[in-house]
């Protein structure tokens, strides 16, 4: 598919007013663009930093002597492999689910003339707010038998019931002429989904795919709770026991504590990094949106 | 649209094959190599299945299967024991297994909490008096220890109280900036201001530049105190917890006749200058950098196992500095303090569900006997250590397959629950600046400052949090100058006595009277 | 050029005669998608619902939840009569308000302002740096914040300086610490926001762009009778979520940043709670917070959701 700039604003002549405002949005933007990437920047430079170099200076720009210690310290753990092994098993199998079980739900709820959508609908916004608390989910989680498997990690999240809506809301902004005409071509509601709606719904699927990846990927607190064998903890679990500090930690060599913050920053690199290189993924599927063009009715 | 569906079904498949391997894989909880161990010791009963629930240390080394240590308790007790150090120590997640119902046979939580109290009221525990006869080593740990922590003589756990008998925090100095301003270790509150003032105005660190403050601590909390401890216990506060008035009855501790003078001492300290203004800001990480970074002279900090840290920090950006040690400064009458006597710590129960109490009676007396502490600390003679005469070998290369921690330092099991060095006066000779370390846990034990009354009430442990919560609040407030001083400690006791503070005092005096009637 | 063009016609309503089975038949494959959905609310969301009963028992887990014996408002009455409880209600609202008045339209405004990007790299990169600060964790922005914000040592305070000011104490002086909170709170979230409303632009259909331009229509009149009435139901669906999540304050953030020093403006329910004990297991007490959040939450949800559709809107549900 070779990419046709169908933006029509390029094609009128720029005005100097025009302009102005571009180049003024431009800087703002980016801007604002630097103040988001400071301190991943800082925590980056921390974590290659010797704690000399870091406690020489409040503002990390650039290590003034590097340090790989804290990397090293972590890689040569060999359950560090199995972490993420883990997490990546929770991080891609539970955004599957997540992404079905909401697409088809909020498919159906979208449907406005749809008999019930709008107290089915009540009935999930209503959990939003009301839950019953950690004792009884870990009940439900004991009873289903899903204690000390990654799928308590991924099931009892299946559904973030915010993400519903917004997919919903998604749904209800798509042009249904496009929707009409099919179906008076013969499709199906079911085949209208399938046929149309996902493949130009693919930015808010994506949009929404990554909210749903990236909070599993941190979760931490329901391994906590319902997992027992480190084998089978996440990553963030892992890391985070790493830097936990007790008796015990300081009986190991005292050269680990002796890298303080570069290596707990080292840690939080290494939870970041994997699922940042997912932005790419993310954007290149971002922007094949509707846009594009590709499916006109 | 195919390639996607593609995708996705490979993806599935794949999480499935997945999951599959790491469910046959996993399974490696530690519950060691028990049925062998304890079927070839014994062969006549089947080992007793004892699941424990702890939140231990979980920074101890992993604990593998086939552990040595855990098959050699197994094959002594003869038990299948089944070890769960909880992530992290979150005592959320004990609180909440035993809440809903999900019992082990041995629970450890933390003790003088809402839910270790809720465990002994709901009956979920059972009163371990009954195994006493059969267990001497856990009733000597009770009655020797902690006789106060039984109600009407009915213990229901083993307590274990963090820093019960000795302590490890002292207020650490730059001895390059005290020679450099000429003066040495504060002795006296008065010579204490004067080393803050020096510090903060005299160019200590010799760059010809006004960067450096006298004092910093933690921002006072519930938990850490107020940063400014030392003070009050100069100024002649007697306990940790509470204060006797004249007439013998107990007191909130900041209404002891001490209190405004110190209040006022601390405030000038703050007024001058000399205290680090974003105090408030400081956790303990942060508090250490300023010290390691040459912006503050004096800290308060932990020492015992962390001289060699702090030092070593320290020594990053000064190569050439060096870190002092002493007592607390003293107030006029000689009275000094620093460090107060634990309340909390951890508590070990057996649950009412457990199916064979005796036998999970036997292993908690087995962890606090000597012959426990010296399987855990030691390992097999002959495969972990050697001994010639008394002198111990350590086999680190033996050590390192089960869950010992290195250099000397003891089971992954130890840890925690009934066990931590400063408690135990534990410390292998393999520790490097053993002595110093030593030296510390003295000064720090002698800075410390007893309790009125040693257990938590159960009110106490209702409003406790709730009511220090309201100290703090004044104590910042007037350390600020948001309020004046008199009438801040005035209100505060007002506050403090009417939000529950008078049934908790009634309580607690009742708990003093008692405690005063056995001793 | 009417708004109107992007809106579907009205939904034709289904003649009702035929019985409701006859219904749920004829769309069966639609109701079966809802099949899982509904499975994960009764069971991960429902049935776990009767632990909020909590708040009015002594919670005895020997006898569980259901059995325990009711004291009525008992936890409720404890809570109410803590004198704090009132500074920390008003703290979490103001809180939240501000957050609201001043973080809701300003992901509204980035998404508008990225739109009119023309350089897809740099949209894209735009886009990728935003959304950033939401995989760092308010442990590590806090103590970044900790040090650029310092007195003495900070950079943002060595500008100030610099001209002739008077530092701020951004983080222990009350007259700032709700408005550093607030802009930080900001300033973490709405990268995140901020593609909510992007991916909701990419469904404006080019072609009304198109029109409007030959139309003659400039930048500012296609923005106001295009694009933004097109992503308006997103905003207004947003905006009563965050209506409903009023109670919510930002914990973590706080918790991380507040001190004592800070108490008067900065406590809010979820921290005050949490130091005098949620995290000792008071369970019950955990309960009554957590369903009187709820009725607050629910309550204004109801409001804003009704005063949406009011106005024509279809509301969160």
């Amino acid at each position: 598919m070779t990419k046709v700039k169908r933006d029509p604003r390029n094609r009128i002549r720029r005005s100097f007013g025009s302009r102005l405002f571009d180049g003024i949005n431009i800087i703002l933007l980016v801007l604002l663009a630097i103040t988001c990437i400071y301190p991943f920047w800082d925590t980056l430079v921390v974590s290659f930093s010797s704690l000399k170099s870091y406690l020489s200076t409040s503002v990390h720009l650039w290590p003034s002597e590097w340090s790989f210690e804290g990397y090293q310290f972590m890689i040569s753990n060999a359950d560090l492999w199995t972490s993420y092994a883990n997490s990546i098993f929770i991080t891609v199998v539970g955004t599957v689910i997540n992404l079905i079980v909401t697409v088809m739900a909020a498919y159906v709820l979208s449907k406005k003339d749809l008999k019930g959508h709008r107290v089915l609908t009540f009935l999930a916004v209503f959990t939003m707010m009301f839950s019953g608390g950690i004792i009884p989910t870990y009940i439900v989680v004991k009873d289903l038998h899903l204690m000390n498997t990654l799928w308590s990690m991924i099931l009892p999240t299946a559904i973030t019931t915010s993400y519903l809506i917004i997919m919903r809301n998604f749904f209800f902004d798509l042009p249904h002429e496009l929707e009409e005409s099919a179906m008076l071509d013969g499709c199906t509601e079911v085949g209208v989904l399938f046929r149309i709606i996902l493949p130009i719904s693919r930015p808010s699927m994506i949009t929404i795919a990554l909210f749903y990846a990236v909070d599993h990927w941190n979760d931490f607190f329901s391994a906590i709770l319902y997992i027992m064998d480190n084998s089978k903890w996440p990553l963030q679990l892992f890391l985070r026991s790493m830097l936990f500090e007790t008796e015990a930690s300081y009986s190991s060599s005292a050269s680990l504590f002796l890298l303080g913050q570069p290596m707990k920053m080292a840690a939080i690199m290494m939870a970041i990094i994997p699922i940042m290189l997912m932005f790419p993924f993310f954007q290149k599927y971002f922007a094949k949106g509707i846009l594009m063009g590709a499916v006109k009715g | 649209m195919k390639g996607t569906k593609k995708i996705i079904a490979l993806l599935l498949a794949a999480a499935t094959a997945f999951s599959a391997a790491a469910c046959s894989g996993g399974g490696q909880t530690a519950s060691g190599g028990a049925a062998s161990g304890g079927a070839s010791q014994e062969g006549n009963s089947d080992p007793v299945p004892i699941k424990w629930l702890t939140t231990g240390d979980a920074a101890a080394e992993p604990i593998e299967s086939g552990d040595r240590i855990i098959t050699e308790i197994n094959s002594r007790l003869g038990i299948n024991l089944e070890v769960q150090i909880v992530p992290e120590g979150n005592v959320e997640k004990v609180n909440v297994a035993m809440a809903s119902g999900d019992y082990p046979d041995v629970v450890t939580g933390a003790y003088g909490t809402s839910a270790t109290q809720g465990w002994i009221d709901n009956g979920m525990v059972v009163e371990l008096n009954q195994f006493f006869d059969a267990n001497p080593d856990m009733k000597a740990w009770i009655e020797n220890d902690y006789p106060w922590s039984g109600t009407d003589g009915k213990y229901y756990g083993v307590p274990f109280i963090v820093q019960y008998n000795s302590a490890n925090n002292l207020i650490i100095m730059r001895q390059d900036w005290l020679d450099n301003v000429g003066l040495s270790y504060p002795k006296t509150l008065d010579e204490m201001r004067a080393v803050l003032e020096a510090f903060t105005n005299e160019d200590p660190d010799g760059n010809g530049q006004n960067d450096t403050v006298g004092y910093t601590a933690e921002k006072p909390s519930n938990t850490g105190g107020t940063g400014f401890d030392w003070v009050f216990f100069a100024y002649g506060r007697e306990y940790s917890d509470y204060a006797l008035d004249e007439n013998g009855n107990v007191i909130p501790w900041f209404e002891y006749d001490g209190f405004v003078p110190a209040m006022t001492y601390i405030k000038d300290l703050w007024d001058s200058g000399l205290v680090d203004k974003e105090l408030m800001l400081n956790d303990a990480t942060k508090k250490e950098e300023k010290f390691y970074q040459g912006r503050v002279g004096a800290i308060p900090a932990v020492l015992y196992r962390h001289v060699s840290r702090q030092e070593n920090s320290l020594h990053e950006l000064f190569p050439d500095a060096s870190m002092v040690y002493d007592l607390p400064p003293t107030g006029e009458d000689g009275s000094f303090g620093l460090n107060k006597q634990g309340k909390n710590g951890m508590f070990t129960c057996i649950t009412a569900a457990c199916q064979n109490q005796a036998k999970a009676a036997e292993f908690i007396n087995f962890m606090v006997s000597d012959e426990g502490n010296e399987l855990l600390r030691l390992g097999l003679e002959g495969i972990h250590y050697t001994k010639d005469g008394d002198t111990i070998t350590y086999n680190e290369e033996e050590r390192a397959k089960d869950a010992f921690s290195p250099d000397g330092w003891a089971h992954a099991l130890a840890w925690g629950s009934f066990y931590w060095p400063l408690e135990s006066g534990y410390m292998p000779d393999t520790e490097p600046n053993k002595e110093r370390a030593l030296e510390t846990v003295e000064m720090a034990t002698e800075a410390q400052v007893p309790n009125l009354v040693k257990q938590k009430t159960p009110l106490e442990i209702e409003n406790g949090s709730s009511l220090e919560d309201i100290f703090i609040q004044y104590f910042s407030d007037m350390l600020q100058g948001k309020i004046e001083i008199e009438a801040g400690a005035k209100e505060l006791s007002e506050k403090w006595r009417s939000q529950g503070g008078e049934e908790m005092l009634k309580e607690v005096q009742a708990a003093y009277e008692a405690q005063g009637a056995a001793e | 050029m009417a708004a109107a063009t992007v809106r579907r016609p009205p939904a034709k309503k289904k003649e009702g005669v035929a019985g409701f089975f006859r219904y749920l038949w004829k769309h069966k494959y639609m109701y079966l998608m809802l099949v899982p959905a509904i499975a994960f609310y009764v069971i991960f969301c429902y049935v776990p619902m009767y632990g909020a009963t909590m708040a009015f028992k002594d919670f005895n887990p020997m006898m569980g939840i259901w059995d325990s014996p009711w004291v009525g408002f008992e936890h409720f009455e404890q809570l109410f009569a803590l004198d704090k409880f009132y500074s920390v209600l008003w703290n979490t609202i103001s809180i939240s308000v501000i957050r609201l008045i001043f973080g809701f339209p300003f992901p509204i405004i980035v998404a508008l302002m990225l739109n009119e990007v023309r350089s897809k790299k740099l949209k894209q990169g735009i886009q990728t740096a935003i959304y950033i600060p939401n995989f760092i964790s308010w442990v590590v922005l806090g103590g970044i914040m900790v040090n650029l914000l310092s007195t003495d040592s900070g950079i943002v305070n060595g500008i100030i300086k610099a001209f002739g000011f008077e530092p701020i104490g951004f983080l222990a002086d009350d007259r700032y610490f709700v408005g550093t909170m607030v802009v930080s709170m900001i300033w973490k979230t709405f990268g995140y926001n901020t593609i909510i409303y992007l991916a909701a632009l990419t469904a404006v259909d080019p072609q009304l762009y198109e029109a409007a331009t030959v139309d003659g229509a400039g930048r500012w009149k296609q923005l106001f009778h295009i694009t933004l009435p097109c992503i308006m139901s997103t905003i207004v669906v947003m905006f009563i979520m965050r209506i409903g999540s009023l109670m919510q304050a930002g914990f973590e953030q706080i918790f991380v940043l507040y001190n004592p020093g800070v108490y008067g403006v900065a406590d809010i329910i979820d921290t005050y709670v949490y130091r005098i004990g949620l995290q000792e297991g008071k369970f019950e007490l955990a309960a009554a917070v957590g369903l009187f959040k709820s009725v607050i939450n629910f309550v204004l949800i109801i409001i804003a959701n009704k005063i949406a559709r009011m106005a024509g809107e279809e509301g969160v549900y």
